[in-house]
């Protein structure tokens, strides 16, 4: 009677312990994976960005000191007057409240020609997380100005399904879409390529083509730029 | 016969133990041994990135502050110029509004703050995509608040102006190619309640996060809410200039 008592004991006693050497053999496994995942490779990654954070930084410093020179020592009062000018036309440029042109491309996202059947028509909807992300893609691929069906993308502009429909701001566009895009078309290119555009249309049955072009025009955006909310924050005051 | 019994358990038991116990001390040999031996120059060499970083890191807040007063001093002398002539008064107010609108000046308002962050409860066993923020549910936010009339936004001190991507590299989201990490703090300039009510919309954006995923978040309206500027809009702009020029000589 007492042997049988402790055969069950003794068990219970060692798989305790295993069970414990187990628990910490898989947690020393898990954490020192995790820290290896941050490696070398990632780090350079890293300097990269901030290298290049840096280099944006001071471009925008020199050109601003190069205005402010410009406005301090004009050779007459009109001259200053116009670089004022300029400077309100170069930023009406880049916030996309005046037309651009320059080297780019142009995309196009039709129907693929040929037949399809009726029940893949909910699959077959290009959305507006589709247009996002293009739009994102080329913008982080060095896109000066972007327009989808002639509409300009600005800072505030959303793209946004309503119903069956996107929308560009506030206003309906429909298929075909057009993306003019201004940039280095080579990059550009790739870019769209790279990210696998064509196998994703093709599923939802649509043909997306791309168009390097030595001229593309974007134009300028059609409505206000509203603002009622924000003011100019003064740094030290 | 009994007291055989016991010792084939016990055998197989204490083989299996010293088996785990053997192996055990050699796996953690062969994995702590081989990377710290070719590691000390790795490791070395990560010390080194490291640093550069957080030096190019301080240098770039100097750098930030320089850009701000060169753009005050900028707008200083656009503010005598409009005080001294009618004709400069118009363009100068215009200059003004279009930089607070395209972003190159900070600014302040009332507004809301969306807070995007990683579930803090991580189950083993379920789809860890579904825990963590990923850049597209930062731009469905993004995208609906501009749509419901936002003015100004920034993610994490970034602010977003017309090319600004919101894109992840490897496991990094980077905003106008800036690396941030959650939390995601998106501050959006314009009618608190109308923003909030556009998130808050049956089948709206946080609708959508709930059901799809299980990331947190938060939502705050706030009386004042202050955006920096982006820095960076002249160097796109002289590259494809640039590139334009190069091509057609």
């Amino acid at each position: 009677m007492r042997k049988t008592r402790r055969i069950p004991f003794t068990i219970t006693v060692i798989s305790v312990i295993i069970g414990y050497m187990l628990a910490v053999q898989f947690k020393s496994y898990n954490t020192s994976a995790v820290a290896e995942s941050k490696d070398i490779s990632q780090m350079r990654q890293d300097l990269q960005k901030v290298m290049e954070h840096h280099q944006r930084i001071l471009t925008d410093i020199s050109k601003y000191d190069q205005l402010l020179y410009e406005y301090e020592n004009p050779e007459n009062q009109a001259d200053s007057l116009k670089t004022m000018r300029e400077e309100l036309q170069r930023i009406k440029v880049f916030g996309g409240l005046a037309s651009m042109e320059g080297k780019g491309l142009s995309i196009t996202i039709d129907e693929m020609s040929g037949e399809y059947g009726e029940e893949l028509s909910s699959l077959s909807t290009v959305f507006d997380d589709d247009l996002r992300y293009i739009v994102n893609e080329l913008f982080g691929s060095g896109a000066l100005a972007i327009s989808i069906n002639n509409h300009r993308m600005t800072p505030t502009t959303s793209i946004r399904n309503v119903g069956e429909n996107i929308h560009v701001d506030d206003r309906m566009i429909a298929l075909p879409y057009t993306i003019h895009v201004i940039g280095d078309p080579e990059v550009l290119e790739s870019a769209m390529k790279l990210k696998g555009f064509e196998e994703y249309f093709k599923i939802i049955n649509k043909k997306i083509s791309l168009k390097k072009l030595d001229k593309v025009v974007v134009p300028a955006y059609d409505g206000k730029g509203m603002i009622r909310y924000m003011k100019p924050l003064k740094v030290g005051s | 016969m009994k007291i055989k019994k016991i010792h084939v358990y016990l055998t197989l038991v204490l083989l299996t133990f010293g088996f785990m116990i053997s192996y055990s001390i050699q796996f953690t040999k062969s994995f702590s041994n081989s990377p710290s031996a070719y590691s000390e120059s790795q490791w070395e060499k990560k010390q080194k990135l490291q640093e550069k970083i957080i030096s190019e890191q301080q240098q770039i807040q100097k750098l930030e502050q320089q850009l701000q007063e060169v753009k005050q001093k900028v707008s200083e002398s656009e503010n005598k110029m409009g005080a001294r002539e009618a004709e400069a008064q118009g363009v100068l107010k215009e200059l003004e509004e279009v930089r607070m609108w395209a972003g190159l000046v900070p600014v302040q308002g009332k507004g809301i703050l969306v807070s995007l962050n990683d579930s803090s409860y991580l189950p083993d066993s379920a789809n860890v995509n579904d825990f963590i923020v990923h850049e597209e549910n930062i731009r469905q936010v993004v995208n609906e608040l501009f749509s419901a009339g936002a003015e100004a936004i920034s993610i994490n001190g970034q602010r977003l102006t017309t090319n600004s991507a919101i894109r992840c590299v490897g496991p990094t989201v980077l905003v106008n190619e800036v690396k941030t990490v959650p939390p995601f703090e998106i501050s959006a300039i314009g009618e608190p309640e109308t923003l909030l009510t556009a998130l808050q919309m049956p089948g709206g954006v946080l609708q959508s996060l709930k059901e799809w995923t299980k990331i947190e978040v938060k939502l705050e309206k706030k009386e004042r809410i202050e955006l920096p500027a982006y820095a960076g809009d002249n160097l796109n702009q002289m590259r494809v200039e640039a590139f334009n020029r190069e091509e057609e000589s």
